[in-house]
């Protein structure tokens, strides 16, 4: 019975032993290897003293070892926790500590970053290494497991799981309003309630080749991974810096014979506008999948010119629900300037729009709040109470017995054939290259300087990335600094993609009536 | 201002956000460094194609153009000669 993830790997282990289960470069992996080092990853976190339901991170650029993290973790009952490995170490360290963790699966090229990382996180005592590219310093303020200590372990059995489907499987940490980010909790159950759906209704199977585009942190990353796993496929783990290089991406795809492809839209818009598309073979591709934000109408349109074989499926579904709702693009007009929809419904969710006065839109042009219902709804936001509280709510629809939905913030309305239709959000969080964004989280960032009197944070819409990031600023009377050094500020704190790319000085903020800063006529003047 | 120093220059303002790297040599390596990522180098492009008045093709859009401070220069350079 596979109801836990790892359980996937297991199965596919017994049944394609010989079978590539992840490549990456000139490294590959099958799947009774794999299946043989994550029982080994596995005894040795037992050993270290991880039980059920530790927290343990993952603190490594995608790669083969990242996927025998993931599933090493997974076998020893644990919750995984994936780290970005761009993010600044304070920002590591505040997730550490957050969620308790004890232990975290790194390699040898962060040695300097988990020094730095150790410095905050109090609750950090263990690094388990894996690679042997560097000698490990013997000053590293941790205990230290080294990938030669893993591989000699000779217990290859894993003890009997005690884990049921309702236990955490991973936290995934997305931007918070509030100046920290958020950890949300995603059980077995959550996750395998979309990878089953993949399966079924996407029609994988175990001759596909799967790109594995987004790194741990994002969501993105759970459809190639585990889909892949369940039908015994072959995961290619993209190499991070080809997403630079739209034609080497494009043409990695087309060497690799990559048949199931998933991304968000801005990467297939940069293969569109600079990836020599037209010179590439890349007929073995089944399926193209996208998600996390909005397709620009006349990329996807070229796109589907310039590459026709494929289905083309845009996903929808914020963290705390993984996928809810999807849409299988037919041809697009030449005169189509509106978006495609986000769709309707997954099998086994329930979507449905609640206007501001809580009734359940029927109507076509109707705008209300999409809200999510179902086993794919996460189990709320680690350690935060208040903020699981305000989202994930009792079902209005339905008062007489217990019955979760979460709040997507999303508005949304009806199309003439039942299709959910995007329309923006309720609140200040923004999307860039696929990534959520609280506004407010770097506006609380910047007002840590001493030398900002004000500062307002805009998304200015840009047709490659969905948006781009400008901060305005007003600093304290007689003071200066340059945009430069703000940026460097920014990054001891935020994640790159956080980052404002363009930041702008004036004497002082235009404001409303009200006294409010006036972004509505900022973004104007920015457009 | 010289070819290399006006590429130097916009790198160092513009795309460097760690204090590591703020005074960036010739040599340093900017992707696996992550000073440049796909966002960076998309205005890295805007910047060259806008100011250096060069057209940066599809099939020059590769790592080793974009390494190094030096490749850069030698990229803009020999399409201006």
């Amino acid at each position: 019975m596979d109801y836990l993830l790892q359980d996937l790997l297991i199965e596919s282990a017994e049944k394609y032993p010989e079978k590539d289960a992840v490549v990456f470069g000139e490294e590959k992996v099958s799947y009774a290897e794999l299946d043989l080092l994550t029982n080994k990853v596995a005894n040795v976190l037992i050993g270290q003293g991880i039980k059920r339901g530790d927290r343990v991170g993952i603190y490594i650029n995608k790669s083969i070892p990242s996927i025998i993290s993931v599933y090493g973790i997974l076998k020893a009952g644990a919750v995984y926790v994936p780290l970005d490995p761009q993010a600044p170490p304070s920002r590591i360290s505040y997730i550490i500590d957050n969620c308790d963790i004890n232990c975290i699966l790194t390699s040898t090229a962060k040695l300097e970053a988990i020094g730095h990382v150790k410095e905050e996180a109090k609750s950090l005592e263990i690094a388990i290494f894996t690679d042997d590219k560097k000698e490990i310093n013997e000053e590293l303020p941790l205990k230290s497991v080294s990938w030669q200590e893993v591989l000699s372990h000779d217990v290859v059995h894993l003890p009997e799981s005690q884990s049921i489907n309702n236990d955490l499987a991973y936290i995934i940490y997305t931007s918070g309003s509030t100046g920290t980010p958020k950890g949300v909790m995603i059980s077995h159950l959550n996750s395998l309630t979309f990878v089953n759906w993949v399966v079924e209704n996407l029609k994988v199977r175990s001759e596909d080749r799967f790109s594995s585009h987004a790194p741990l942190h994002f969501d993105l990353s759970i459809l190639d991974i585990y889909a892949c796993a369940k039908v015994g496929g072959t995961l290619c783990l993209v190499p991070e810096t080809l997403s630079m290089f739209p034609s080497r991406l494009s043409s990695w795809i087309e060497s690799n014979r990559i048949s199931v492809w998933y991304s968000v839209p801005s990467i297939l818009s940069m293969m569109v506008t600079h990836g020599q598309l037209d010179q590439r073979d890349l007929s073995n591709m089944r399926l193209l999948i996208f998600a996390g934000e909005v397709f620009p109408i006349k990329y996807l349109r070229q796109l589907m010119q310039l590459v026709p074989g494929p289905e083309y499926v845009n996903l929808y579904g914020p963290t705390e629900t993984n996928v809810v709702t999807y849409y299988i693009t037919p041809s697009i007009p030449e005169t189509q300037t509106k978006p495609i929809p986000i769709g309707k419904r997954c099998e086994n969710v329930e979507v449905f729009a609640l206007t501001k006065d809580g009734k359940v839109v029927t109507e076509p042009g109707d705008e209300g709040e999409l809200v999510a219902r179902g086993t794919c709804v996460a189990q709320g936001y680690w350690g935060d109470e208040e903020k699981t509280n305000k989202v994930f709510i009792n079902n209005p629809v339905q008062p007489n017995f217990k019955d979760r939905i979460y709040k997507t913030g999303d508005l949304v309305t009806l199309d003439e054939e039942g299709n959910y239709l995007y329309m923006g959000r309720v609140d200040h969080m923004i999307k860039s290259r696929g990534y959520r964004i609280e506004i407010g989280e770097i506006e609380s960032v910047l007002y840590e300087h001493q030398l900002i009197e004000e500062v307002a944070v805009i998304a200015v819409p840009d047709d490659l990335i969905t948006n781009r990031i400008k901060a305005i600023i007003a600093l304290k009377t007689g003071e200066e600094i340059s945009s430069s050094d703000l940026r460097m500020f920014c990054s001891e704190k935020l994640p790159k993609y956080m980052i404002p790319e363009v930041i702008e000085f004036r004497e002082n903020l235009p404001k409303t009536s009200t006294g409010k800063v006036d972004k509505p006529t900022l973004l104007k003047e920015s457009v | 201002m010289e070819i290399r120093e006006s590429i130097k220059n916009y790198i160092q303002t513009e795309l460097v956000n760690d204090k590591q790297y703020s005074n960036l040599s010739d040599s340093d390596q900017l992707i696996e460094t992550g000073i440049i990522d796909s966002l960076g180098i998309m205005k890295l492009i805007g910047f060259l194609e806008d100011n250096l008045s060069v057209q940066i093709d599809d099939t020059e859009l590769v790592p080793e153009n974009f390494s190094t401070i030096d490749s850069i220069t030698s990229l803009v350079e020999n399409k201006l000669a």
